[in-house]
């Protein structure tokens, strides 16, 4: 567990990359932010992820944006979607701008101090992707009018 | 099902999180069954009280503050955009809204499968749920008992 294991921004992003590399997944380095950037295919919409090391807060943060826009007439079913999603989650938010209508997943793990190893990236990296592809449709059709809140609210609670 | 290996790793951070409460001598209740911790602090306006639950199956910690009050179903569509705002902003953590529960909580999480979890890390966790729950608890309420429109709720937080 010691070879896997370390707790400063250099570090931490050294052994993402190298769990990234060793379960053959393809992404974008870009080393001045300690950042990775991948696409996954969802099962309805593509997604975008960055995931990077933050020195300072010391927090690894992995963001996705949507590829979504609630207009006005959208926008309180936006807020009020996704605070409906967030409620159930344990891990990350959808983070909605009401000024704009876009809508971005944020997942934070603190490792101040800590030794991490590799799985956590494989867990919080599955969690991150199950969620966003769990939703991004259903948030997708509310803002473009082809569902409606109570719906929306009706196919989440069956899940 | 949750597995020795699970339970081993759920009580080694149980115990970090406990010891970071002993050592700077709060107070608080502990469920070592349960694998949870509660504490209440006192707040600028508001008591702001903070939830630890480990959660073994998914290597989790959950650190939280419910607000101390219910919103009415009323003030709904003011308080989701509220929370949109704030959360917009935040540098970590997000404020829940449960608008059937009618509650509100600010959550931070952090996942420990197979590593080493520092006080440190449950320090700086701590230290975000009372930071914002104190911030913003007594603004969501002033809003929620308001008859502000969204676009002023926007404007507030600015």
């Amino acid at each position: 567990m010691s070879e896997n294991m370390n707790n400063d921004e250099q570090n931490v992003f050294e052994l993402l990359c190298s769990y990234m590399d060793e379960n053959d997944i393809k992404y974008d380095r870009k080393d001045e932010d300690n950042a990775v950037f991948l696409g996954v295919n969802g099962d309805d919409l593509p997604m975008g992820f960055g995931i990077r090391v933050i020195d300072g807060a010391e927090i690894i943060k992995i963001y996705s944006p949507l590829p979504i826009v609630f207009k006005d007439d959208k926008k309180v079913d936006g807020a009020l979607a996704t605070c409906f999603i967030n409620f159930k989650l344990a891990f990350g938010s959808f983070q909605f701008n009401y000024k704009d209508g876009t809508v971005l997943f944020v997942m934070s793990n603190s490792y101040a101090g800590s030794l991490l190893s590799k799985s956590i990236f494989h867990y919080i990296i599955g969690a991150a992707i199950s969620v966003v592809d769990r939703y991004n449709d259903r948030l997708a059709e509310i803002a473009n009018g082809d569902m409606s809140l109570e719906e929306f609210v009706k196919s989440c609670s069956e899940d | 099902m949750i597995d020795e290996d699970m339970m081993k790793q759920a009580r080694r951070v149980f115990k970090t999180a406990c010891s970071v409460f002993d050592e700077k001598n709060f107070a608080y209740e502990k469920d070592e069954d349960e694998l949870s911790i509660s504490c209440t602090m006192k707040g600028d306006d508001l008591p702001v009280n903070i939830n630890i639950q480990i959660q073994p199956r998914s290597y989790s910690v959950v650190v939280y503050s419910a607000m101390p009050y219910r919103i009415l179903p009323d003030a709904k569509e003011k308080i989701a955009v509220a929370v949109s705002v704030v959360n917009w902003d935040l540098p970590d953590g997000n404020f829940d809204y449960d608008y059937k529960d009618e509650s509100i909580m600010f959550r931070t999480s952090l996942c420990y499968k197979d590593s080493l979890i520092s006080k440190e890390a449950f320090d700086y966790m701590i230290q975000i749920v009372c930071l914002s729950a104190d911030e913003y608890n007594d603004k969501f309420l002033l809003i929620a008992k308001s008859d502000m429109t969204l676009d002023q709720i926007v404007e507030f937080f600015d």
